[in-house]
């Protein structure tokens, strides 16, 4: 429609009382279902597992066996949220992890010191990080594709490096196993790892100039680039950051199986997307963030394990993350929907000519943002 | 002076008529007892400023809001419940044009009307094709319909629409056409052959109801205006009986100069802040020039003649591949640095697509302000969250932005006040000079004689500008000093403050 | 606009989202009650303890079927030799499933081809049936003269064993469900249900034994692998022969949990019987890798893993004790055994079907060279003795 929105925007706004008498306080408007609506449906899930496996599910060996259970995909989770907040998709992490995962574990097993293969297995991430950087950033192929394709070379490095099969040895039980197994009041360290790496995030994206410039590179490459921001650096670094903790995750992962595997990582593909792009429904109302990642994986985490200590059949599982992303994402965005409808979408009648002739000369720079 | 307002014909002879029309969102009052009568086959124009209710009134039209009860509407003499049903010979153009791009002509036009079909749904290619030519025809434009319409022309994709919303038009005569500000994506030059095709569907008998912004238009092509405020009716006149002196005020409520001209001094022996030399690129072909300190330069041309591309190149967004030239700010330095990294000179842009080039839509009005001082506001990296309260709250009084809360969605903001925000960013970085493309693109009277004043303000505060805009209004009212570009060269150059419109469309247009 | 309307419009926008909310609570409370109501008996077999306690008659039985699982054998199993010339223009096409034990069994058949002065090549495929079938004839249009693919499907090869049919190409398979006939195609197969049924019952047997005669196990099955329902058959039913005071129950765990939720899933199922001591992998290989991690974590330390299948991860456990036993894949039975078989038909011999060797690996009989081993031969020197065989030594 063309014409202006501006003037309902303005009215419909100040219907649902913007005064500031009616605002809601801030408390109960950080509880609001539209920030935490997942929060809400796992609070669900915990009541119902209470009742079906009273004596297994509410217990603390329950809590701590679901954190130590998805901690690793709780890492995996962490490297693409800071790629995905500036518009990047990185496909490759999961292969990633695994090939940290096998050099860590090959090196161990040939002799190498247990800190000094770590060292070096982050530098084979970090180096993948920077050839998917400059594939994507550089060479200007689509991420979503280029990643795809990295994701392929990096398979078959893993090949290289463990002939297809897995490879394990007595050193696995080791110094080594502590990374992944070592436990601090009945959680493994992973767990340690995962808040650590989501404070991090959290400030970065929250507190500092380059996370608000990160988002602003993800939602609007074009218009943050006119206002100074580098987006191709950005980008750039994004994906060596996601490279690089997916590293991590992969040595860690590594450590916990006991052995180097060339389908480590794989598995956590998808449940790492669903955790970052529920997560982004949380909390920040559309930002990918560390908090919101994190209820996701829980929530997800929580429904496994309940469902297995109610012995509930196998085909339960797949069903129940199915449903509880759909219960979830429209909880939230059913509540988000009704105040936002009231905030007018478009703004009015500012486009010049979009089909100016000229339109296509200014930045060959500016491509379409990389999905 | 006063305008004559024409009594009401007598029911039954109107295409449209409406009364009674109100429609509120909760406390406010979007519409208020609004009527508007269309005579058949006249082109009437409904103007009014953001905010006035022409765009509230239109979507009542088309069936997407409800108006409140007591809301009288007919077409053609047949009453319809008006917000509920949209009669069939009521027929919308949005100003989005409602076109897939990747789509061709005819696929277009199919998909709003339907193909030609025979038994068991296939498709008659060869009465799909003449069928889709016969549409065009009456609109005497020659395109390949089976061209993506992306590839078009503004225009040539601006017919399409009207054909495709003129499809099964069954009968002949009557029933009215709703132009929601059609020219708003065309260019300058484009605009008379848009004009033509308004005309032919006026001579078939079909009214058109045409919305726009832009008074020459009006005037050149109603025969009528309907001039909403404040969500009333001010009234219907003969476009005869008025002039833009007139009309403006009509629509602002007060007394406005539509042929503003900010008085901007510029010292003759000012510095020269920048220096362009030999830039080229897709359309530039060596553009030389020079800028000195408190001046508004306006740049000027058809498109294609590089006047879009200027801005981006000097502000260092022209595509790195093909930009060559040197730049340099001989006040600051005697190196020339190639046009190429022209982003060293932090020549700050505010683009002409708001929407998709200047606001960042996911970011509160706070987040998009600060964006080009984030460095500024923070230590050690992270961002003194009072700084940018006080950054934001300097500008918003500076700028006069209009906002409940600056931490809210920056598209809670009306579209003058998004635009704020932008120039807000830009100027927060306090730059030297600072470009402006289109800055009045879908911008009313009123507002726009607001901009002139506020960029007059920034000049004579120290700030140089410099302008590129299609729309001569704009120059005439700011620059100091107008370069006509023509295939991709300066071409001309004139006194802002002396030139007159009729010259500066003659040189634009390189008689 | 009175500020009551203002309110009511207010309430009905909330009401309208809450009740769009509970609507959204209640499926999702309904869906977990439906998943719920489905089986949640997951197969619980086994008997529950009868009478008196455990005799020692049956751990006794146990005990001499363990015995004989753990005892590496001195001779092979197939005594007959072969007299009759053996041609040796013969090729052989080995299609891989794309699964690291399927690639090295392979490569076992290499030294005995040499041998028998036959060439070998090894395909990779992917394990989708439409590769394998058409890795199938691209072999057999290439010239193969036997083409040999684990763990087959006859259903899905049913168009390429038709063309073997036509240009006289055998095929051998082994742990497969589908019987050959020895006058077609598909002439031979090792390692059948009836084998797999032994596995589960040695498994099981080590349990009776292990527990002195009361146990409460837990079997793990991949039901997506029908071959392994056997095993689980013959591990259930010694338990109820020998060891009336056990219980087991089996739990069914998805392909696509491997790897990822297993360790998971099983660590829930020991906590919901805290009397399970037992934990039987029926895939040791995919299932075995983080499970005593995950244990370890869950306080579960005085579980005990057997399982079948095995890796260099599950073989280092073996010999440290993390694992209790496994039994070992007999890639190097089933790799001479087809040999064997294929020398017979070629030679114009009768072919004899016989079974895999059943090797059960403990702490006490592992042999030390674990790294990058699948499997050892069961028979220590089962090449040579396979040599004397077809009078190639």
């Amino acid at each position: 429609m063309g014409g202006n929105h501006s003037e309902e925007a303005g009215a419909q706004l100040g219907a649902l009382a913007t005064k500031k008498q009616v605002t809601r306080p801030s408390l109960l408007q950080a509880l609001a279902v539209d920030k935490i609506g997942a929060v809400y449906i796992w609070i669900a899930i915990v009541i119902v597992f209470s009742f079906w496996a009273p004596e297994t599910f509410p217990t603390a060996a329950t809590a701590k066996q679901i954190l130590n259970a998805n901690a690793v995909t709780a890492l995996a989770a962490m490297a693409i949220i800071i790629p995905l907040a500036a518009g990047v998709f990185d496909l490759s992490f999961a292969y990633t992890m695994t090939l940290s995962g096998v050099v860590v574990v090959k090196l161990i097993l040939g002799g190498t010191s247990v800190m000094a293969a770590i060292v070096i297995a982050m530098l084979v991430a970090v180096g993948v990080g920077v050839v998917n950087a400059v594939i994507v950033v550089v060479a200007k192929i689509d991420a979503f594709i280029g990643t795809l394709a990295t994701g392929s070379l990096i398979l078959a490095l893993v090949t290289m490096v463990t002939g297809g099969t897995s490879m394990s040895g007595a050193e696995m039980t080791g110094p080594f196993a502590k990374v992944g197994q070592a436990q601090v009041g009945g959680l493994t360290l992973p767990n340690v790892y995962v808040v650590v790496i989501a404070v991090v995030i959290w400030y970065l994206f929250e507190h500092t100039a380059t996370g608000r410039r990160l988002y602003a590179t993800g939602f609007n490459p074009d218009a943050s680039r006119l206002a100074g921001v580098k987006v191709e650096r950005l980008r750039f670094l994004s994906l060596v950051a996601s490279a690089t903790i997916a590293g991590f995750a992969g040595i860690v992962l590594s450590s916990t199986l006991g052995s180097g595997s060339p389908t480590a990582g794989v598995p956590y593909l998808l449940p790492a997307f669903a955790a970052a792009f529920l997560g982004a429904t949380q909390l920040k109302n559309g930002r990918f963030n560390s908090g919101g990642t994190i209820i996701a994986v829980l929530l997800l985490g929580t429904g496994t394990t309940g469902l297995a200590l109610a012995a509930a059949p196998a085909w339960s599982q797949s069903m129940f993350v199915g449903l509880v992303l759909i219960a979830a994402l429209a909880v939230t965005g059913l509540q988000r929907r009704s105040t936002s409808s009231s905030r007018g979408s478009q703004s009015d009648v500012g486009t010049a000519p979009a089909d100016h002739p000229e339109a296509g000369a200014r930045s060959s720079a500016a491509t379409t943002p990389q999905a | 002076m006063s305008a004559e307002l024409i009594p009401d014909s007598p029911s039954g002879c109107e295409a449209l008529r409406v009364s009674a029309l109100s429609k509120s969102f909760g406390a406010t009052r979007a519409l208020d007892e609004v009527g508007i009568d269309v005579r058949p086959g006249e082109i009437h124009a409904l103007m009014g400023q953001n905010g006035s209710g022409k765009s509230t009134l239109i979507k009542c039209l088309a069936g997407y809001h409800h108006p409140d009860h007591g809301a009288v509407a007919e077409l053609d003499g047949t009453v319809f419940h008006l917000g509920h049903e949209v009669p069939d010979r009521l027929r919308f153009v949005h100003q989005d044009l409602g076109l897939v791009h990747e789509l061709s002509a005819q696929d277009n036009l199919a998909l709003r009307g339907g193909f030609a079909t025979a038994f068991g749904g296939r498709v008659r290619w060869r009465e799909q094709e003449a069928q889709t030519r016969q549409m065009l025809k009456r609109f005497d434009v020659d395109i390949d319909i089976h061209q993506p319409v992306g590839g078009l022309s503004p225009v040539e994709r601006t017919v399409v629409a009207i054909a495709g919303a003129l499809q099964g038009w069954s009968g002949d005569a009557g029933g009215v056409l709703v132009l929601d500000e059609p020219t708003a994506v065309l260019p300058h030059d484009e605009v008379e052959r848009l004009f033509a095709v308004v005309r032919e569907v006026r001579r078939a008998g079909t009214a058109v109801l045409y919305v726009s912004h832009r008074m020459d238009e009006i005037f050149e092509l109603a025969d009528r205006v309907t001039i909403l405020r404040g969500g009333r009716l001010v009234g219907t006149y003969d476009i005869s009986a008025l002039t833009s002196g007139s009309l403006a005020s009509l629509m602002s409520g007060e007394d406005v100069d539509p042929d503003y001209r900010a008085s901007v001094d510029v010292e003759a022996e000012s510095p020269v802040v920048l220096e362009v030399r030999n830039v080229s690129g897709r359309w530039l072909r060596g553009v030389d020039l020079q800028v000195r300190k408190g001046e508004i330069l306006g740049i000027a041309g058809l498109s294609g003649a590089g006047t879009l591309e200027l801005p981006y190149v000097l502000s260092g967004h022209g595509g790195r591949s093909i930009v060559t030239g040197d730049l340099r700010q001989p006040h600051k330095s005697v190196q020339w640095i190639p046009a190429r990294d022209a982003t060293k000179l932090d020549i700050p842009l505010v683009p002409a697509d708001r929407q998709s080039e200047g606001v960042i839509a996911e970011f509160s009005v706070a987040e998009n302000l600060t964006l080009s001082v984030l460095d500024r506001l923070s230590r050690l990296g992270t961002i003194s969250k009072k700084q940018e309260a006080h950054v934001v709250r300097g500008w918003s009084d500076r700028l006069k932005i209009k906002s409940e809360n600056f931490r809210s969605p920056i598209s809670t903001l009306s579209g003058g006040n998004q635009q704020k925000v932008v120039l807000a960013r830009c100027l927060a970085a306090e730059p030297e000079i600072l470009i402006l493309c289109e800055p009045t693109a879908g911008v009313d009277i009123g507002t726009r004689v607001a901009i002139y004043q506020r960029i007059a303000q920034l000049a004579s505060d120290g700030l140089t500008v410099i302008v590129s805009s299609s729309d001569e209004g704009d120059l005439l009212a700011m620059c100091t000093r107008i370069l006509v570009l023509r295939g991709g060269v300066v071409a001309a150059e004139m006194d802002g403050r002396e030139v007159t419109k009729p010259v500066l469309v003659r040189a634009i247009e390189g008689d | 606009m009175s500020g009551t309307i203002r309110l009511r419009r207010q309430a009905m926008r909330r009401g309208a989202s809450r009740s769009g909310t509970t609507v959204v609570f209640a499926v999702t409370v309904a869906a977990m009650a439906l998943a719920g109501c489905g089986d949640t008996d997951n197969g619980s077999s086994g008997s529950s303890g009868s009478s008196g306690g455990s005799s020692s008659a049956d751990v006794a039985a146990a005990q001499k079927i363990v015995d004989a699982a753990q005892t590496r054998p001195t001779t092979i199993i197939q005594t007959v030799p072969i007299t009759e010339p053996i041609p040796t223009d013969k090729k052989l096409v080995f299609l891989s499933c794309g699964v690291e034990t399927c690639e090295q069994t392979g490569e076992l058949l290499r030294p005995g081809a040499e041998a028998l002065g036959w060439s070998l090549d090894i395909v990779t495929t992917d394990g989708t049936p439409e590769q394998v079938s058409s890795a199938f004839s691209s072999a057999i249009r290439s010239g193969a003269d036997a083409v040999i693919y684990p763990t087959a499907d006859i259903a899905q090869l049913a168009a390429p064993l038709k063309e073997a049919e036509e240009k006289g190409v055998l095929f051998a398979t082994v742990a497969s469900l589908d019987e050959p006939d020895p006058n077609s195609a598909y002439f031979f197969a090792m390692g059948g249900p009836d084998y797999f049924g032994k596995v589960g019952e040695a498994l099981g047997a080590k349990v009776v034994v292990d527990s002195g005669g009361s146990a409460s196990a837990l079997y793990v099955d991949l039901p997506q692998f029908a071959i392994l329902t056997p095993m689980n058959d013959g591990f259930t039913s010694t338990l109820e022969e020998q060891c009336p005071d056990c219980t087991s129950e089996t739990l069914d765990i998805q392909a696509s949990s491997l790897g990822k939720d297993a360790p998971d899933l099983i660590v829930s199922a020991l906590r919901r019987s805290p009397d399970t001591k037992y934990v039987v992998l029926s895939e040791a290989s995919a299932m075995e890798p983080g499970l005593p991690a995950a244990l370890n974590a869950a306080g579960l330390n005085d579980v005990k893993i057997l399982g079948q299948s095995g890796s260099e991860q599950v073989y280092t456990d073996v010999q440290s004790g993390v694992v209790l036993a496994t039994v070992q894949p007999e890639g190097y039975s089933y790799s001479f055994g087809i040999l064997d078989a294929l020398a017979r038909k070629w030679s114009g011999q009768e072919v004899i079907p016989i079974e895999p060797n059943l090797l059960l690996l403990t702490k006490d009989n592992i042999p030390d060279d674990i790294e990058g081993r699948i499997a050892w031969p069961a028979v220590e020197d089962m090449e040579a003795q396979y040599l004397k065989l077809w009078g190639k030594s």
